[in-house]
């Protein structure tokens, strides 16, 4: 063929094709005259135009992904297995597929796994891997997964089992490394688990973190005990020389890194060839890497065989040696040299998490439990790895850097399931206080260190105590007060209490009360626009105002300067573009100190050359602390391991300081939306793939989260039961929520990359994506107009401010509202886009307007900080947050009538951040975080 | 590895017609698309779907600085990057299919297990053939095919690139595939 003949059945194809199909032969006879074979070839081409669903349809890296086995028809949703109903894919891998099921005859949900068929050939090993299975499965142990059933459908083999919900240990540790208390604990759960089964002479072969599974409630399971025997190579089973078996590594299946010498040889293997397997995995909870994971297979098997595993105590230092001990234990290289049996082990863990030497000062120490023990190893052991880090490392990077924290003891202080906030301590460093509610409403505590007695001296006795982004809680320079913030009627201001109890009065109308050194002089902030800060005398009621930022901007975190020359204090949008400022107690000399332009709290003076402070990493990743030297103004994060920081503060002579650590936990949750207020018990959280996830959208049959793995958020988007990135975080961190177009088709959402916030479209199966309105300083989420058509979003463009328009062809943003606005969200009619306006306190009023930015009238709304999310239930009104500052519920108020209606009350434990409205209106999904939080006391020796 | 100016002025260069920004180009991008392919292949992203347009975005994403980027020279990488992960893709299958011809693996590994079948792969590598067959015949028509199979773009969005109507590509488009199916079917009659 020519490509002039191609070009002429181009023409008549296309010719054609146009036609119905009964007159196309009657078109092409006429136009092809007499040359037949032109016909013929049209014709040919028309008929394999008819025909559907060819392989290249689809995207080739696409079709690449289908397991193997989908080919032999295991596709099973939809399908009866024997008395097993399928329901939905819950999870593919390398062993199989595994479905929620029903089992018919029980009336029961159960989990189905469909291994691929070619195991089934080997009817042998079929035998034994189903006796194995039935009998690891009648265990009944609560760290064993129990099996109900196993059978043969269509050829290949498939298990019932419980039906479980949580993620398995790989997921978790894709997160990095576990806390030595979690990893532990896991540790000893895995150990018991094993030594019922070892009990019964069942070995599992196969212990990797991909089989082992960590339900919601943090119970372990171990999966397919008999599973290995079944899938093993055969030159495993037989003993054969090493060399022989490493050049071919095609035989060997799954993962190397776990495997015992003894297997790798090919010799008999027990109960200790699952020792084995577990110091691995805890040697990799420990640390993040597995002791003899190398580059290769082949290279992974000769370390296993040949080289000493890599010391925990070595990598971490000041880890406990009673631990690194343990887990060298369960990797030596013969088996006579290690723990004896899975039993032995889990007693060595007992021991050691009851044994460790804790310098406590907290309220419950005599009373302290195996776990209690535990979690506070973990404080002080992760504190450890700090100081380590510091040493081994910072100090070789930075000839002029030295942590101040380098040879600092951390104690961890309080151990309530409550969280405590705001830590503060005396300037003689004798006392600390804290809020926390561990009464029921937020109070005031304090308690001298060392006597483990906690005191709450508000006693629900004050209003709405304390707020997340400041510092809401100090000393008085003698310490014989506390000073705190209270909110009135959505002003702010400072109350007091004394130090022993008594009365609670009114202070000031400023907050974040900073003395100066000598403690003559006080440096406050107000709650008008652009938070006026202040200084006054030690008696005078309101003092000189010094600086106001621009409206719109907020200033924090009053500290002063070691020589009384400066106030140091946080400036920017909250919650997260946010930095480190100073001024002048004149006035003067405005300078910024950091450059994060993200959350940023807490600055804390250590002495004069250096200021210790929390702030999220560039990555996202955090609140972590930081510590700068004034001269070198150089950042540097000080603390490692996942423990966030949330408060800071110190005495005057530096040697004590006091810190809130978090460890939380986030995740979305459903609730329906009725007639009556709901509680607790009516919440219901979503099993997902990921391990948090924050920020739901709903679309038409999957739910769009953010997630991130340990770095940025991404764009998750979770439906049938399985989740995919949509937009990775490495690509630019994901601002707020996406969006959902009205059609459900496309997702617009803003990320932050080089540290500007730009807005995206894409599909809604992540193709696509397209920047719009470079020219703006995009802030937080984009809301859609209701025809799809164009995007609302807050922003800045030169000196103008305000909401914008933005055409998704590419036009140039259209001003709609000028003025503070943000988080626009459209009416369902298309009639109004309702945003919030300037903050006022720490309160904003929700303002409306039409499609030509006129304002649009409605009921009055006025919501408090955090409550940044609303969202209209159709036909119902508007669902909001509101609540205290700490904790809000939902409320649906009616726009025209102004009626207001609590829908839930739930658990303060528990602070939602963002939701959305399922499209008939019935239902919630929102996302919300348990923080976690303990207090934990930082003693610096002398330098 | 140059900085992400150089490699986008290295692309508007080419872009303007200078070929020896092309030669500097595209180890670059084959490199990093072959790097993303084998991420992604290999399972460590768990949980993402293997889609090759998200894997050319990110290349495009990491390579390029995409600020007042000219929509010519994204039609440019985007016709680069089709190239290549044609290329890397037919490359896979065919080392697949050798080791299958060779008997040397008698059982597949669960790795290749989740990146192509057998089946996938020889008909991967009959495309790769027979496209090039219909790029002698019509450039634009092998180019789409590219662009949609290899890529995985829509016909709006190949449109754009191209600077075609929406209709003209689906109309190219229904040509192609049709001939290629064809090309393909007469292939295996040949084979039989």
């Amino acid at each position: 063929m020519t490509p002039e003949r191609y070009q002429e059945i181009e023409a008549l194809f296309a010719a054609a094709r146009k036609l119905p199909p009964a007159e196309r032969s009657a078109y092409l006879a006429q136009a092809c005259g007499a040359d037949e074979a032109l016909r013929h070839e049209v014709a040919s081409l028309l008929s394999y135009d008819d025909r559907p669903n060819n392989f290249i349809d689809v995207p080739a890296l696409a079709l690449s992904a289908e397991p193997q086995f989908s080919n032999a028809g295991t596709a099973l949703t939809g399908v009866q297995v024997d008395h097993y109903q399928v329901l939905t894919l819950l999870a593919r891998g390398g062993m199989g597929e595994v479905y929620r099921a029903r089992d018919t005859r029980l009336d029961r949900e159960v989990a189905l796994k469909a291994l691929p068929a070619a195991y089934a050939r080997d009817t042998d090993r079929l035998r034994r891997f189903e006796q194995e299975a039935r009998a690891a499965g009648r265990l009944n142990h609560p760290n064993v997964l129990t099996v109900y059933d196993v059978g043969i459908y269509q050829g290949a083999p498939y298990m019932i089992t419980e039906l479980l919900q949580g993620h398995d240990l790989r997921t978790q540790l894709q997160q990095g490394a576990i806390p030595p208390q979690r990893a532990l604990d896991y540790a000893h759960q895995i150990a018991t688990g094993l030594t019922a089964a070892h009990s019964k002479d069942i070995v599992h072969r196969d212990l990797k973190p991909e089989n082992i599974f960590i339900t919601n409630d943090e119970r372990l399971k171990i999966l397919d005990f008999g599973l290995a025997k079944l899938t093993a190579p055969i030159a495993s089973r037989t003993s054969r020389p090493a060399g022989e078996f490493i050049t071919k590594p095609g035989l060997i299946m799954g993962t190397v890194g776990y495997m015992a010498p003894e297997q790798i040889r090919g010799h008999e293997i027990d109960g200790r060839t699952d020792v084995f397997a577990l110091g691995v995995i805890l040697h990799e909870m420990l640390t993040g890497t597995a002791p003899f994971s190398r580059g290769s297979d082949v290279e992974t098997m000769n370390a296993i065989l040949h080289e000493d595993p890599h010391d925990v105590a070595q990598s971490i230092k000041n880890f406990p040696p009673v631990l690194a001990s343990i887990v060298q234990r369960c990797l030596k290289k013969d088996p006579q040299q290690r723990f004896q049996s899975a039993s032995d082990l889990s007693f060595a863990i007992e021991t050691l998490s009851s044994a460790v030497p804790i310098s406590s000062v907290g309220a419950k120490t005599n009373r302290m439990s195996v776990s209690k023990g535990l979690r506070w190893l973990a404080v002080l052991s992760g504190l450890a790895i700090l100081a380590g880090f510091l040493i081994s490392r910072l100090d070789r990077y930075e000839f002029q850097w030295r942590n101040p924290l380098i040879n600092a003891q951390f104690t961890p202080l309080t151990d309530f399931p409550e969280n405590e906030r705001s830590a503060a301590i005396s300037r003689d460093g004798k006392f600390v206080a804290f809020i926390s509610d561990r009464d029921g409403p937020l109070d005031v505590w304090v308690g001298q260190i060392g006597t483990g007695e906690f005191q709450n001296l508000t006693k629900n006795r004050a209003p709405d105590i304390g707020n997340p982004r400041v510092r809401s809680l100090g000393f008085s320079p003698d310490g014989s007060q506390l000073t705190f913030e209270v909110r009135i009627q959505d002003r702010v201001h400072s109350w007091a209490v004394s130090t022993l109890g008594g009365s609670v009065k009114p202070y000031i109308d400023g907050v974040e009360l900073a003395w100066s050194p000598d403690g003559t002089r006080v440096a406050y902030h107000t709650d008008a626009p652009g938070d006026p800060m202040f200084i006054g005398g030690r008696d005078e009621k309101i003092g000189k105002q010094i600086y106001a930022a621009e409206r719109g901007v907020h200033c924090h975190y009053l500290v002063w300067s070691s020589d009384g020359a400066f106030i140091y204090f946080v400036r920017g949008f909250p919650p997260d573009e946010m930095d480190i400022w100073r001024i002048k107690s004149t006035g003067e000399s405005l300078e910024q100190i950091t450059f994060h332009n993200s959350l940023v709290a807490y600055p804390t003076i250590l002495n004069e050359r250096m200021l210790l402070y929390i702030a999220r990493g560039d990555d996202g990743t955090g609140p972590w602390l930081y510590g700068m030297d004034l001269e070198h103004r150089v950042s540097h994060r000080i603390s490692v391991g996942v423990e966030q920081y949330t408060s800071l503060a110190a005495s005057s002579d530096s040697r004590r300081l006091v810190a809130t650590v978090a460890n939380p936990d986030s995740g979305l949750w459903r609730v329906p939306i009725s007639d009556h207020i709901v509680e607790e018990s009516s919440a219901e959280r979503l099993v997902l793939p990921t391990v948090r996830a924050l920020a739901p959208r709903i679309g038409r049959d999957y739910i769009l989260y953010l997630y991130s793995k340990g770095g940025n958020h991404g764009i998750w988007k979770f439906g049938d039961s399985s989740a995919i990135e949509l937009w990775s975080g490495s690509l630019g961190r994901v601002v707020d929520g996406a969006a959902v177009s009205p059609d459900g088709q496309r997702i617009a959402f803003t990320a932050q990359r080089a540290g500007l916030n730009r807005l995206y479209f894409m599909n809604s199966n992540g193709t696509g994506v397209t920047e719009l309105a470079s020219s703006l300083t995009v802030r937080g989420a984009p809301a859609w107009s209701p025809g799809g058509d164009w995007l609302t979003l807050a922003a800045g463009q030169g000196k103008t401010a305000g909401l914008f328009n933005v055409p998704l062809n590419g036009g140039q943003p259209i001003p709609l509202i000028e003025g503070q606005a943000a988080n626009p969200v459209w009416s369902p009619d298309g009639r109004f886009v309702i945003y919030s306006g300037a903050e006022v306190g720490t309160t904003f009023p929700l303002k409306a307007a039409t499609v030509d930015g006129r304002p649009y009238r409605t009921s009055d709304v006025v919501l408090s900080r955090g409550a940044n999310r609303f969202s209209f239930v159709p036909g119902q009104g508007l669902l909001v947050l509101k609540g205290d500052i700490w904790h809000k519920n939902f409320w649906l108020i009616d726009l025209v009538s102004g009626q207001q209606r609590q829908l839930t009350n739930f658990s303060r434990e528990f602070v939602i951040n963002d939701f959305d409205v399922s499209p008939d209106g019935r239902e919630i999904i929102f996302s919300r975080v348990k923080e976690n939080s303990d207090i934990v006391l930082i003693d610096i020796p002398e330098q | 590895m140059p900085s992400q100016r150089e490699i986008t002025e290295w692309l508007a260069s080419w872009s303007k017609g200078d070929p020896q920004a092309l030669e500097r180009l595209t180890p670059l991008v084959y490199g990093e698309l072959h790097r993303l392919a084998q991420v992604y292949m290999r399972g460590e992203r768990p949980g993402h779907a293997l889609q090759t347009t998200a894997l050319v975005n990110e290349a495009y994403l990491r390579l390029i600085d995409t600020a007042g980027m000219q929509w010519q020279n994204r039609a440019h990488f985007y016709a680069l990057a089709a190239k290549l992960m044609r290329h890397i893709l037919v490359d896979f299958a065919r080392s697949r299919d050798g080791m299958k011809r060779g008997g040397g693996i008698p059982q597949l590994s669960l790795d290749e297990a989740l990146t192509f079948t057998e089946e996938r792969s020889a008909e991967l590598v009959e495309l790769d053939q027979a496209l090039a067959k219909l790029a002698s015949l019509n450039e634009r028509h092998s180019r789409i095919v590219e662009l949609r199979f290899f890529v995985g773009l829509t016909e709006p969005e190949i449109a754009e690139l191209l600077q075609v109507s929406p209709r003209t590509v689906s109309s190219d488009w229904s040509l192609a595939r049709a001939w290629l199916m064809r090309e393909l079917d007469n292939n295996k009659a040949d084979d039989s």
